[in-house]
């Protein structure tokens, strides 16, 4: 990459503030961070953060593996991947996608549509019209969106919640785990192909998307 | 001071917490459900914030499928929106009415409008409560910073920076929880 090399605390997040400017983010490994060249690391003692803003530019960086990240932005695409921590990210129109973590998901766009691909602790995914895929999480869900569509991909070992406007419902359950599931449409279809149990439970909501829970 | 100057203000600032709620999905419930029903859900929606609200803030004006609401402190404010939180999310599934309430919470010094408020704080509100999932309670930095007291069985996690359209100033906000 040849860009600009920055030290990193121990027990320091990175934290990304941009307007427009796309961001990516991607953890390997290593022990330091690099970004793009002429980029310059603001580092905050007391909030354990090294921080980095841009308005309009891009900003690609590279981090540890299992590096905590947080973004806010407003309409900057933002894509995070190669393997970090907990993960927050909010933001008004951008596309956000989120490859593996280790930790905890906290996403929310206005109008952006959300992809989590595989979450290892807990993930919150809200969007007023964006859909969200979230392809596999650990931990417990809560998705929210109104019009968008919602596809759940969960261990089945904590609680899942979701509500939707008018979006679809797709819930798909690790293989062996069965949920007390309460499911609510007012006008579509619910349908839970899986023997109902106790080992967790899943509350999707929705006022006119059908809801589908099935094994995965 | 030339004719175009704009005389010192007489209005009073309303310093204290200032909080949105927006019903989502009231558009779609109409269609699906008819006007009747609509209203009812209002209706509910409203006696169940009066009811919350009693002396510890004051219903400012209804936006049609939300409220704004003022707080003279940041505590009642977000005791108030957890309160409500609470009771939208036990009537939402136990009387098939979604009652998927937003609510925004910010401390300001809004001025004072006749019985409105408005101004820079208000419209922060407005943008908290549009980051808000249904269900949740989302808190401005200065909201958080004007608690003065700990509020029993309550925290805050740190939802992240927020860059919002419109605010020059990035924005530090907390999910409430109880």
């Amino acid at each position: 990459m040849g860009g600009t090399r920055f030290e990193i605390p121990e027990g320091f997040r990175l934290r990304i503030l941009t307007v427009s400017g796309k961001v990516f983010v991607t953890g390997e490994e290593r022990s330091d961070g690099e970004i793009d060249p002429g980029r310059e690391a603001h580092y905050s003692d007391k909030e354990h953060a090294v921080e980095f803003k841009s308005r309009s530019n891009s900003l690609r960086i590279r981090v540890p593996i299992g590096m905590n990240v947080s973004v806010g932005t407003v309409s900057g695409d933002v894509t995070l991947d190669g393997g970090l921590g907990t993960v927050k990210v909010s933001t008004v129109s951008s596309k956000v996608r989120v490859g593996r973590t280790s930790g905890d998901a906290d996403i929310r766009s206005i109008s952006g549509d959300i992809v989590v691909v595989d979450c290892g602790g807990r993930c919150r995914a809200t969007s007023k019209s964006g859909s969200i895929a979230l392809g596999h999480v650990a931990g417990a869900v809560k998705a929210h969106t109104m019009s968008g569509s919602v596809e759940i991909g969960t261990a089945g070992q904590d609680e899942v919640e979701i509500k939707t406007i008018s979006g679809r419902i797709e819930v798909k359950v690790d293989h062996g785990r069965s949920p007390k599931a309460r499911l609510k449409s007012l006008s579509g279809r619910c349908r839970c192909e899986i023997e109902p149990g106790a080992d967790f439970e899943i509350r999707a909501s929705s006022l006119s998307g059908s809801i589908e829970v099935q094994e995965r | 001071m030339s004719a175009t100057a704009i005389a010192p203000s007489r209005n009073r600032t309303a310093e204290g917490a200032i909080a949105f709620t927006d019903l989502t999905g009231y558009t779609e419930f109409c269609a699906l459900r008819g006007d009747e029903a609509a209203l009812h859900l209002l209706q509910t929606q409203e006696q169940i914030l009066r009811d919350a609200i009693r002396r510890r803030g004051r219903l400012v004006k209804n936006l049609g499928d939300g409220f704004l609401l003022w707080f003279r402190s940041a505590s009642a404010a977000v005791e108030v929106a957890l309160d409500l939180q609470d009771i939208f999310d036990s009537e939402s599934f136990d009387i098939d009415m979604p009652l998927w309430v937003r609510i925004g919470v910010h401390y300001g010094s809004p001025l004072r409008y006749g019985r409105d408020i408005i101004g820079h704080d208000v419209n922060l509100a407005a943008r908290v409560v549009d980051l808000a999932a249904p269900g949740e309670v989302l808190v401005s930095e200065e909201c958080c910073q004007h608690i003065r007291r700990p509020i029993p069985g309550v925290y805050f996690e740190e939802v992240g920076p927020v860059v919002m359209k419109g605010i020059p100033d990035t924005i530090r906000l907390y999910r409430a929880i109880r």
